[in-house]
């Protein structure tokens, strides 16, 4: 499948805003053109919680 | 064949897969059919033995964690969806089937490694999307819910193309547990009686008939029927299932909270007819095989009512109705429309009432419920014929216009053996006159009137496509030529939106926006391609509706 949990681990515990998960996904759709697995686990994690909240 | 299904909705949806996993492995005995679902989702399905595995995703657990905003705690929720996706994200997937919609499951589509995805799914250029029409189909349904004509169960099936499906019963009771719980009965004075089951709860108060009621109709069948009532409900919902035993008295059994999964399943197959809102049991209820009476005040019967032949679904007949209770409803009146005398009627008659029956069963209720019985329309698909004599409404008329033209469509049915014909005419002789002919000829002719305008912006549309693929196709490109016909184009489908005036043109113009959307965005050229492509098949189907409404119309007009 092919993700890097820890590289994704290692964005989120990098990131210096509150909204970490949304400032990760944005530093990356500005720098990669195309979405790969690791933005895809991101994005999930970013809806999985909106849809806790609704 | 790995075949894996994505279902991370709510009981209900995990029941409606019910007869698709079944269908899958009728068309594909050989493969190793697999779930990907919550853990209330394992819990409902996990008992089917066409399953062969089902992998669990704590997302309620994760959702928690997240939305704490925690880094900590997200790091969890990292942690969690790794070990969730551990086992499932090592198998090299043949197929995976996507029937959630939400974008949480359409990236679970998009991450897992697979050959073919169906369904809700996702692509590199971060766009949602689904391939098949019958998806873009129940998404337009969405927005227009009055025009929907098709259970999810049959835009399931229809999405992945099955032939067909297995109709209830399709979970059988294990017999240990029958016995058990029909000697608890008999301990309790059930044998030799009636069992009137009735299921008081529902996810949100806009589906549920008011307690008072199932209440007057539980005491009604013990003391004048000789029935015997059980009251089901889960943990939560002990309080009122408590209340409704205490109103109904001697002779309901109130066993909210106390059943498992499958004595629930063991109960409703012993019960003569269960009266229940729009909830999770009923499609338990529905898949063990009984009978039911269905109550609908927010949500949709034709989408989501209980899948069988037999069954009885009650609606106020109100022009909000389905509301999906989107806005909310400063008097909730509907949730009163529906007396108890009413289902009373319909309990005891159920059988012998027909299209054809006079309204009077109805009783006070006359003109403010309808009454429908489900069956399996020619193609295998769930039907409702309306019981009574309803007057025909222009509603009525657009919605069997909209099914037999997609249909035709689908290549389900075809216009050359009258077949389409056929079926308008009979489902017409459903209905009453209407209560005013001219206006709804009136109607129709407004409705020819703007499919035709529909149609020629979609051959403009059409043209403009082509113009651009010829442009694009020069050696030297002439950037301002593109940019106007491009502008041209954007021009036409502001038009093309302004004809959906909430009619069923509104169905159209809404399909037409969800199939664009569809459309992978790769090069201008195949995009052009592709959307001349969507605008002649949409032309098509806006000819064929023509072509049906006005067979309804020269019938209607010879009505007179």
């Amino acid at each position: 499948m092919n993700v890097n949990y820890e590289k994704i681990k290692m964005l989120i515990d990098q990131c210096e805003e509150t909204d970490c998960l949304e400032a990760v996904l944005a530093r990356i759709q500005a720098e990669v053109p195309s979405m790969g697995k690791d933005e895809a686990v991101l994005r999930l994690l970013a809806e999985l919680a909106k849809e806790g909240e609704a | 064949m790995n075949i894996l299904i994505i279902q991370i909705l709510r009981i209900g949806d995990a029941l409606q897969l019910v007869p698709v996993i079944k269908g899958i492995k009728q068309v594909f005995p050989q493969s190793r059919l697999c779930l990907l679902t919550s853990r209330l989702g394992a819990s409902i399905l996990g008992g089917q033995e066409e399953i062969d595995e089902i992998f669990t995703l704590h997302k309620e657990q994760m959702a928690n964690l997240l939305i704490t905003g925690n880094k900590e705690d997200i790091l969890l929720s990292v942690e969690q969806l790794r070990s969730d996706l551990h086992e499932v994200g090592a198998v090299k997937w043949d197929w995976v089937i996507n029937f959630s919609y939400t974008f949480s499951s359409a990236l679970l589509s998009f991450i897992l490694d697979a050959k073919h995805r169906s369904g809700f799914t996702a692509n590199k250029n971060r766009q949602y999307l689904a391939k098949e029409k019958w998806f873009a189909y129940s998404l337009a349904s969405f927005m227009n819910r009055r025009y929907s004509n098709f259970n999810w169960v049959d835009i399931n099936k229809n999405i992945l193309g099955l032939p067909s499906v297995p109709h209830p019963p399709l979970i059988v009771p294990k017999h240990g547990d029958v016995a058990r719980v029909s000697a608890l009965l008999q301990k309790a004075g059930f044998e030799n009686k009636k069992i009137l089951g009735l299921h008081p709860g529902a996810s949100r108060a806009y589906k549920r008939w008011p307690l008072q009621k199932f209440a007057d109709l539980g005491r009604a069948f013990v003391q004048k029927h000789g029935y015997k009532v059980i009251i089901f409900g889960d943990e939560t919902e002990k309080g009122p299932c408590k209340q409704l035993k205490s109103y109904i008295g001697n002779g309901a059994e109130d066993l909210s909270g106390q059943t498992t999964l499958d004595e629930l399943k063991a109960f409703f197959s012993l019960c003569d007819v269960l009266v229940t809102n729009d909830t999770g049991p009923m499609h338990l209820a529905s898949a063990v095989g009984t009978s039911i009476v269905s109550l609908f005040f927010s949500t949709h019967f034709i989408e989501t009512g209980p899948y069988g032949a037999g069954h009885i679904a009650v609606h106020p007949a109100i022009s909000c109705f389905p509301c999906q209770s989107t806005v909310k409803c400063p008097h909730k009146k509907c949730l009163n429309y529906i007396s108890p005398e009413t289902i009373e009627t319909i309990i005891l008659n159920r059988k012998a009432l027909g299209s054809n029956s006079d309204t009077d069963f109805l009783g006070r209720d006359k003109g403010m419920v309808k009454v429908y019985r489900s069956a399996f329309d020619p193609w295998g698909n769930l039907e409702w014929t309306p019981l009574g004599k309803n007057p025909m409404t222009f509603e009525d008329v657009e919605r069997i216009l909209l099914k037999t033209t997609w249909l035709y469509h689908c290549n389900v049915i075809n216009s050359s053996n009258n077949t389409a014909h056929e079926y308008v005419l009979n489902r017409m002789a459903l209905y009453g006159d209407p209560a005013d002919r001219i206006e709804l000829l009136d109607d129709l002719e407004k409705l020819l009137l703007n499919l035709s305008k529909f149609s020629n912006l979609l051959d403009a549309g059409c043209r403009v496509c082509l113009d651009i693929q010829t442009q694009l196709l020069k050696v030297a490109l002439d950037r301002p030529v593109v940019e106007s016909l491009g502008k041209r184009l954007t021009a036409l489908e502001t038009e093309l939106s302004a004809l959906g005036d909430g009619s069923s043109v509104s169905f159209l113009t809404e399909l037409l926006t969800v199939l664009r959307e569809n459309i992978e965005q790769t090069d201008i050229l195949r995009l052009s391609a592709e959307t001349a492509r969507l605008y002649r098949d949409m032309k098509v189907i806006s000819q064929e509706m023509i072509q049906r409404a006005k067979e309804v119309s020269a019938l209607l007009g010879d009505r007179v």
